[in-house]
């Protein structure tokens, strides 16, 4: 039913021009149609692959950077937590966000002074006993890279500390704390000089003068002395100020400091807790004053020196930056190593009350290969509108409140993979377009031909083939007709070659049937001619003449056929044996000397016996003519063992006489015809024969005498 | 007695009378008929007993490679008719059609009376001859029983033209000893130790087709030959 409407509704399209049109279009650019196709559903593979690496590797990847971000989180909150006196610097994020900060006057939440020694504790004190816990926030640290006497073992650092507390109950002082390496301090004596042991403060205010107080270190007084135990206060000390250029030590500044070896590695350090009266500095006095002094004191600038007895002293200016014990920007760069987005916020507010958006975000992808950006770049655009996974968590400041602590992912959520992945799709794609472009490229050059071919080779196909492809509309069918021209054209090429062949084979076998015919013609007058009495005496010696040279003939096709023989004939030969059997049975002394030089046996060549002894009839029957009489004809033979690869026997057949013309020459047939009434064939032949067993000869003019040499390849293997 | 008869076919009669000489001159009781024509020729084998025949293998008004002197070489042959074919063709199959076709001999025009005499004469005298008991021949070798001329090499035949056949058995019935070149080169019609060479040749590649491994004829340097046992 489907099938009949199908059906019927083809033939009515079909009946329309512009079906037929498409169709036949189609049909004939099947292969480019093919090719596209096949580029479209490559294309698809590969952004189908794109999106789910994008999709679904990253939606596991998701999650893992959720469990990243909370990890993360909660180290920040633990390095930011409270300390054990209660404190955090989660409490003031103005004073505690940079690592690095000058000394300066903060907010403390509660005091960290006290006296260390005092009359309560004089009798259970013990220098050891003694516990002086600073706030990390508030410590800053300063590296003492100029410390010339510095040893192997000192403390390489000056801590300082400088506070206020709001709505302290004690009066409006600010806090300070001190701790360096000491080597020893000395003591003060009221009256004596101030130089020695002891530190100097510096404080100055926009639009006032600096103020300078000079602190040194005293004995404590006034506490029961233990005869047990003499030098329990050791190491405690009191501090006694100078401000300015004062003669008298000032009450308002009050504080011990205590020096003792650290436990550990054995160093001396010494701590100072001091209280400054901010009368002293010209602060506003009074619980009233209270903001005010807040303000004025924390925009105090700082500095401070300390000196000790015979060493450099220690200098940090007030631009001098020392490092914070403890900070946000540490605390985050410590804990978040993505590139995460860390804000404190409490419910209701738009503010933060930190944020880390002033603190360069950290990538650890970045330096990735050409490929990987590329990937990277890619996959940013794809998912720069999707929401970025985040964590959260509750966290109590004091005196404020429950604030949420919220870490937020910045960078563009990728896989870690993805990015190269993506950047190997990208290249592939990229091929693959240039490959398309190929294609089409070759495609219109194919169809150009195509169409030049179906114009030139609109022939009437074969038999058989014309159902598979001649009446195919499509470019195979185009190209078959193609293909088919040119085969033609071979086709009809080859002929006109194997005409111009055959007719060449024709005209030489007319050529050689004319000759047969020829010698036919004259052998049987001659034959007539070659009995009859009373012949002319020079007509007989032309007769001969002509009679010789068809024997001549004859005997060239009989070498020929001959030559054909001795190679097939060619067995192993001793050589050696052979050529002194010639020799003796040739020599006839004293008129017709033939001698041999050479080994007599074990010399084996491959070469047909009957054969070497036509060449040695020939060679020696050509030396007994050219030779000076009664001299000897030498035959000689040598082994050259240096051929590669084989070794080869060299024969050499000398005579003295006359040289030869042309020695080059002396072998081509006929050469040599009528000069002693041969044929001129008798060297010819030595080469034929010499050829078919793998041999050379040449002939050589050498001092007094010629010189025949025949090089045949000596054989091992006999079998 | 029966006289011996002999028939010269040439279709050049100049040629009829040189080759009558020859008869004549070998033996001077013989019978001669001749022939122009291969028509004439046919005739006269078909009538006629001949004990040895001169055939020019070319005969006038037919092609002249229709060889048809060949066909009437076969028909007397197989009469036991011994053939001399001459021709002035050189083609080299020429000899061996002549061999193979017609167990005949091959002469080369233009052949003087005095050679031709000397081969008619050796015909007429191995025609005559006995062949050589078995014993006296050396291993492998054996003589047809139906045709004398033709040789056996171990159980295949072996086509021998009149002069091959002659050194083969001149070196078969002196197998195991040297036959010096003197005694060779008497079997030859022409030429010397050259042709002798080439005929060995021949007759070694005749009996390599019988015999891949045929070796027993071996060139004994400046000496001759020698059938080796």
């Amino acid at each position: 039913m489907l099938r009949q409407y199908v059906h019927d509704v083809f033939r009515r399209l079909w009946r329309t021009l512009w079906f037929r049109r498409g169709v036949l279009y189609f049909l004939r650019n099947n292969l480019t149609f093919g090719l596209m196709a096949s580029a479209f559903v490559v294309y698809g593979f590969l952004f189908f692959a794109l999106n789910t690496i994008y999709r679904d590797i990253g939606a596991s990847d998701q999650k893992l950077t959720r469990d990243v971000l909370r990890s993360e989180l909660y180290d920040f909150l633990l390095i930011t937590g409270r300390e054990v006196d209660g404190t955090s610097i989660l409490d003031n994020p103005r004073d505690f966000s940079p690592m690095r900060r000058e000394p300066s006057v903060i907010e403390l939440r509660r005091s960290f002074f006290s006296y260390p020694l005092t009359k309560a504790n004089a009798k259970s004190f013990r220098l050891a006993n003694v516990r002086v816990d600073l706030p990390r926030g508030c410590l800053l640290e300063f590296p003492l890279e100029s410390a010339a006497d510095s040893g192997p073992r000192e403390v390489k650092a000056v801590q300082a500390c400088f506070a206020v507390v709001p709505w302290d109950p004690f009066g409006n002082y600010i806090y300070f704390a001190l701790r360096y390496p000491s080597t020893g301090a000395i003591a003060h004596r009221p009256g004596h000089s101030l130089q020695g042991d002891g530190f100097e403060l510096r404080f100055s205010r926009e639009g006032r003068p600096e103020r300078r107080l000079r602190v040194v270190y005293e004995g404590v007084s006034g506490l029961p002395v233990s005869r047990k135990l003499p030098g329990r206060y050791d190491g405690v000390f009191e501090l006694v100020a100078f401000p300015d250029e004062a003669n008298r030590p000032t009450p308002l500044v009050g504080g011990q400091a205590i020096e003792r070896i650290e436990e550990g590695d054995a160093s001396t350090t010494m701590t100072i807790l001091g209280r400054i009266d901010g009368s002293l500095l010209g602060l506003p006095t009074g619980a009233g004053a209270q903001d005010e002094f807040l303000s004025m004191a924390k925009s105090l600038r700082l500095g401070f020196s300390i000196s000790r007895t015979g060493r450099a002293p220690y200098i940090v200016s007030a631009a001098t930056k020392g490092v914070a014990k403890a900070s946000f920007e540490q605390a985050y760069r410590t804990s978040v190593s993505e590139n995460a987005l860390l804000t404190i916020v409490f419910p209701g507010t738009t503010t933060p009350w930190w944020s880390s958006s002033g603190l360069t975000p950290t990538d650890l992808r970045e330096g990735a290969s050409l490929l990987e950006r590329l990937g990277r770049s890619v996959l940013v655009l794809m998912s720069r509108h999707h929401e970025q996974p985040f964590v959260t968590k509750e966290v109590s400041i004091a005196g404020k409140g429950v604030a949420e602590a919220r870490l937020a992912l910045m960078r563009e959520r990728i896989p870690e993979a993805a990015p190269f992945a993506t950047g190997l799709l990208i290249a592939a794609l990229m091929g693959l377009s240039v490959m398309v472009i190929l294609f089409w490229s070759s495609i219109a050059r194919l169809s150009q031909l195509s169409r030049k071919a179906y114009a030139v080779a609109n022939i009437t196909p074969e038999a058989g083939a014309k159902e598979k492809f001649a009446s195919r509309h499509s470019q195979i069918g185009t190209l078959w007709r193609g293909v088919r021209f040119l085969l033609r054209q071979e086709v009809l090429r080859g002929r006109e070659l194997r005409d111009e062949a055959e007719k060449h084979a024709k005209t030489a076998e007319r050529e050689r049937v004319a000759l047969r015919w020829i010698g036919h013609q004259i052998r049987n007058p001659l034959q007539t001619l070659t009995n009859l009495d009373g012949m002319p005496l020079e007509a007989t010696r032309q007769m001969d003449k002509l009679r010789g040279a068809l024997d001549g003939l004859n005997r060239l096709s009989i070498i020929d056929k001959d030559a054909e023989l001795v190679g097939k004939q060619a067995i192993p030969l001793d050589i050696a044996k052979a050529l002194g059997d010639y020799t003796a049975a040739n020599n006839s002394p004293p008129e017709d000397p033939v001698e041999y030089l050479g080994p007599r046996v074990d010399v084996w060549v491959r070469f047909a016996d009957d054969g070497l002894e036509e060449i040695l009839d020939t060679l020696i029957e050509n030396a007994r003519r050219h030779r000076v009489p009664w001299t000897p004809i030498v035959i000689s033979l040598q082994v050259d063992e240096r051929k590669e690869p084989k070794a080869v026997a060299i024969v050499k057949v000398f005579n003295q006489g006359e040289p030869f013309k042309d020695p080059q020459r002396a072998f081509e047939r006929g050469y040599t015809v009528g000069e002693h009434g041969g044929e001129g064939l008798g060297l010819y032949m030595v080469q034929a024969y010499c050829a078919r067993c793998n041999g050379e000869v040449s002939a050589e003019n050498i001092e007094g005498g010629v010189e025949v040499v025949l090089r045949l390849p000596v054989i091992r293997d006999r079998g | 007695m029966v006289k011996l008869r002999c028939l010269i076919v040439d279709d050049e009669a100049e040629a009829r009378n040189s080759f009558r000489s020859a008869v004549l001159a070998a033996c001077h009781d013989i019978e001669i008929d001749e022939a122009e024509t291969y028509e004439e020729a046919k005739m006269a084998v078909a009538h006629g007993r001949y004990a040895i025949a001169l055939i020019d293998c070319n005969l006038k008004g037919k092609d002249v490679e229709s060889f048809q002197g060949l066909g009437v070489a076969r028909d007397l042959s197989e009469a036991g008719c011994d053939v001399l074919l001459i021709s002035g063709m050189t083609d080299q199959s020429l000899p061996i059609m002549a061999d193979d076709i017609a167990n005949a001999a091959f002469l080369l025009k233009p052949v003087k009376t005095a050679d031709l005499t000397v081969e008619i004469r050796r015909t007429l005298r191995n025609r005559e001859r006995r062949p050589p008991p078995r014993s006296e021949l050396p291993p492998g070798l054996e003589i047809d029983s139906v045709n004398s001329h033709r040789l056996i090499w171990r159980g295949n035949r072996v086509q021998l033209g009149n002069v091959p056949y002659d050194i083969t058995m001149c070196l078969a019935r002196k197998h195991g000893s040297l036959v010096p070149y003197d005694t060779l080169l008497k079997c030859c019609i022409s030429g010397g130790k050259g042709a002798l060479h080439s005929h060995i040749r021949q007759i070694k590649a005749r009996f390599e087709l019988a015999d891949k491994d045929f070796l027993a004829i071996r060139n004994m340097s400046g000496r001759g030959y020698i059938w080796e046992s």
